[in-house]
């Protein structure tokens, strides 16, 4: 045995353990921090920086923008590892909100974001994976008849079908095998194709893109087309407004902050999730990864080849319908622009397909474990609970929610006014159950005493405040803010009924089927009121 | 299949009594003493506690320089007076931890000598095991509950003299008791062989013979209740991390998961389809399944968070189960 000195060089008091059984499964620290870059929507996150912001909030500053949502984040990690450190098991916000304010809350909020999620990301994740992965490769291929096919309905919906059942079979197969996958694909393939962006910007910096770009599409759409088209839109070149840089948080909010939601969603097996700092760094290196190095830095080099003021000009020609390139306008294309070689452009894509394979796959495996706890929490019926003998896995929960999304793909696909209210609605329910969750936080303390007094945040005060209510209580204003924001904003799109029809949906069904689940235990002779009743730990 | 709550369609049986299930405390207090509250919010006629009532660690508080300094949560910490000292203890034992004050002397011991160590753990398990027989008939002696209690496969056999010497809770361990009229219970502390050096690990062999010895004597065993640390083998109730057993102590191997019950478990259960199975043993693996018609049930533990993770079972008045739930509180 050795004891560790503390600094003053006294040798500092160890415990004594002893040979006894019951482990946790453990994730490794690198395991969650890479598990939540890619939840956080790693590269996939390039959906929303172009050409939708640049239209719809004229003077958008998309890295400012990055670097204040990390901000928000700062104080979403803290919030996250403290309630993650005090309750270190699978659940997350569902488990956080349940025992911190209602079950009602706890279950329908969560209920809500899943939801959502599903609606979301597997489609979304499907769209990243063709549009900025295949399209490109398929170009650079000369395979003209392939590109017409992937951006036509039926093929986004292929894709997006593969794509599901992909993410249900890997589900099924459980945690190790995605480990495995996403240490030995998924990560690679993420740096492989970061590295070959900055490196293929770079090496265009003083490139004539004007160029490329005339030359990229047959028959040509050329700058000067676009440039004219934007002008006649009424795009003037503007500096950079602080205001609409700031309202486009609302959707990135969610995603940087959520570099740590598939930590949360896997606490029960992630090595150390007792220890506060532990959780915090890991969440906030996942945050910086994201934000910085996955998404600023590759848009600040792409803007400054193409030029930030081309990219405003093609995003108002094409948001008001004035230009019609022969692909969807993203920046996956753009980078296929900068080189004629098929092996550059592979590799750039490569980071398409891996991050949108993973941001489904993250619904699939993070959704099937909230809903298990809710199941076995009886607030779902124990179909969502019932374990695989064989596999270990939720096969039944997968396979349900696997179907629901063929479902969405094909609204996705065949019915695209959809995309931004599902795009921009998932993205929505995110912050709003962060909201929620900060706000079990900032009672977290008062109602749940004895769980908080034997957690590592309580060593955490401002005078005798607890930190974690203080940014419990920094978060939830910040949250609601971001909500307020998008629910007024029509450059967000849920200013519309449909989009607001979803978003208030996902939450009454949660209500309907929390009443109706408790009705139906009730009737086989469960006392649901077991669940809530108060039990004094004196 | 894992189950919430009795799945017949048919309008379930009203409750006559309901017993009330919970394991794996490892030396937790809060848990310990949420349970014993538990009782009367649950409105339970029966309690029973699982194996697995000691620590699993021991908390040097060293006196030094006037005050005392010990690790809680990862930091050292010290206590000034008398007070703190008090609160440092408490708080140490919330966390399933046995506190000991000591000297720097004596805490200098305890680093050279490993048996010394291991003398102050069982001491310090018994101790506490004996506070809280102590407790649990003061609550529950004047709710008229009966408690059955048993050792599990981490717990010193030194605490069934403890436990046979409790003036209220009843050692359960090795015994066929009639818990209600018409229903009988057998427990069993023991479980098959882990990668540590338990002192209740056996051989499936030795495991299922002694299950068999108990079972056999059951009258009704449709209407038993098979209290027994270890779930079944392949049940669902039973994963975990495989561990690394070849460095010690052995290590979880990241993302890969094995079944860890007994077989002879889930043997003695299939060929005689009790009524109700309780285990505890695998913290992370708790749900309610069934095993042909058993309904086996484990409620997990996080007894280092202060939770206390239980089930709850209604039985009708024919003693038959009516519904079944896990609660966490």
């Amino acid at each position: 045995m050795t004891a560790r000195a503390d600094s003053a060089g006294t040798p500092r008091v160890q415990l004594f353990t002893r040979a006894s059984s019951g482990l946790i499964r453990e994730l490794s620290f690198g395991d969650t921090v890479w598990y939540g870059v890619f939840s956080g929507g790693a590269l996939f996150g390039f959906v929303y920086l172009f050409p939708s912001p640049q239209y719809l909030s004229p003077g958008i500053n998309i890295p400012l923008m990055l670097l204040l949502t990390l901000l928000y984040g700062v104080v979403v990690y803290f919030v996250y590892a403290a309630l993650g450190s005090a309750m270190p098991r699978a659940g997350g916000d569902y488990l956080y909100e349940s025992r911190s304010l209602h079950p009602v809350v706890g279950f329908t909020v969560p209920w809500a974001c899943q939801l959502l999620f599903w609606l979301t990301f597997p489609p979304a994740g499907a769209y990243v994976l063709s549009t900025f992965g295949l399209v490109p490769i398929a170009q650079a291929a000369n395979a003209d008849g392939i590109v017409s096919w992937l951006v036509s309905e039926n093929g986004v919906f292929v894709v997006s079908a593969v794509t599901v059942i992909a993410c249900w079979a890997l589900t099924i197969s459980g945690l190790h095998l995605y480990r495995r996958i996403q240490r030995y694909v998924l990560v690679p393939g993420l740096v492989i194709s970061v590295l070959t962006i900055i490196g293929l910007t770079l090496a265009s910096f003083g490139t004539n893109f004007s160029r490329d770009f005339d030359h990229f599409q047959t028959p040509a759409l050329t700058t000067q087309q676009v440039a004219a088209a934007a002008a006649k839109a009424g795009y003037h070149p503007m500096g950079v407004s602080l205001s609409h840089t700031l309202i486009w948080i609302a959707v990135l909010a969610a995603y940087v902050p959520y570099s740590m939601y598939s930590a949360q969603g896997l606490l029960g097996e992630v090595k150390g999730a007792r220890s506060l700092t532990r959780l915090y760094m890991s969440f906030l290196t996942g945050g910086v990864i994201l934000a910085v190095i996955l998404l600023a830095l590759p848009f600040l080099l792409i803007s400054h080849v193409v030029g930030a003021d081309f990219l405003n000009q093609y995003a108002w020609a094409y948001g008001a319908g004035l230009i019609h390139p022969a692909y969807l306008p993203n920046i996956g294309v753009f980078l296929s622009m900068l080189t004629s070689n098929p092996l550059v452009v592979a590799l750039v894509a490569l980071g398409f397909i891996v991050g949108g394979f993973a941001i489904a796959n993250v619904v699939f495996v993070n959704s099937a474990r909230v809903m298990m706890a809710m199941g076995l929490d009886g607030s779902l019926p124990s179909f969502f609970s019932d374990v695989s003998d064989r596999r270990h896995t939720p096969v039944k929960a997968a396979t349900l929610w696997s179907v629901c999304a063929l479902g969405v793909c094909a609204i996705f696909s065949y019915v695209p006014s959809w995309f931004t209210i599902v795009l921009i609605g998932g993205a929505i329910g995110s912050v709003i159950v962060v909201g929620v969750t900060c706000l079990a936080a900032a009672v977290f303390p008062y109602r749940a005493p004895e769980i908080f007094q034997a957690s590592p945040s309580a060593r955490y005060k401002v005078g005798s405040v607890p930190l974690v209510t203080i940014m419990g209580v920094l978060g939830t204003v910040m949250s609601g803010a971001l909500v307020v924001v998008a629910l007024v904003n029509s450059a967000l799109g849920l200013t519309s009924a449909s989009a607001q029809l979803v978003l208030g949906g996902a939450f009454v069904t949660g209500v309907i089927v929390y009443a109706a689940v408790r009705v139906y235990r009730r009737r086989e002779g469960v006392d649901t009121s077991l669940a809530f009743r108060y039990v004094p730990p004196e | 299949m894992r189950l919430k709550a009795r799945s017949r369609a048919r309008r379930p049986a009203e409750r006559s009594w309901r017993l009330l299930y919970a394991t794996d405390f490892h030396a937790g207090d809060v848990v310990l003493r949420k349970f014993l509250n538990a009782v009367s919010v649950y409105e339970a006629d029966v309690a029973v506690i699982g194996g697995d009532l000691t620590g699993k660690r021991l908390a040097p508080v060293v006196k030094q320089d006037g005050g005392w300094r010990a690790e809680v949560l990862g930091r050292e910490q010290t206590a000034a007076d008398g007070r703190e000292l008090q609160a440092m203890v408490r708080r140490i034992r919330e966390l399933g931890q046995y506190p000991v004050v000591v000297t720097a002397e004596e805490y200098e011991e305890l680093l050279r000598d490993s048996d010394a160590v291991a003398r102050r753990f069982e001491a310090q398990a018994l101790l506490q095991v004996e506070e809280w027989l102590t407790l649990a008939a003061e609550r529950l002696e004047p709710l008229g509950v009966p408690l059955y209690v048993t050792g599990g496969n981490d717990d010193y056999f030194s605490i069934e003299a403890v436990l046979d010497s409790a003036s209220y809770a009843i050692n359960a361990d090795g015994k066929v008791l009639e818990i209600a009229p018409g229903v009988q219970m057998i427990s069993c502390g023991y479980g098959n062989p882990t990668p540590w050096p338990c002192p209740r690990d056996i051989s499936e062999e030795e495991l299922g013979s002694r299950l068999e010895i108990m079972a056999s004597q059951l009258s009704d065993p449709g209407r038993a209740i098979f209290n027994l640390h270890v779930p079944p083998f392949g049940s669902g109730l039973d994963v975990c991390a495989q561990l690394d057993t070849s460095v010690d102590p052995p290590r979880p191997l990241v993302g890969q998961e094995i079944n860890a019950g007994s077989t002879a478990v889930r043997a003695v259960i299939e060929r005689y389809q009790p009524a109700i199975g309780l285990h505890g043993h695998i913290h992370e693996s708790s749900g309610i399944v069934k095993v042909g018609s058993t309904v086996c049930i484990n409620p997990g533990s996080e007894y280092g968070e202060g939770v206390l993770r239980s089930a709850v079972v209604d039985f009708a008045a024919d003693g038959r189960p009516a519904s079944w739930q896990l609660l966490t509180a």
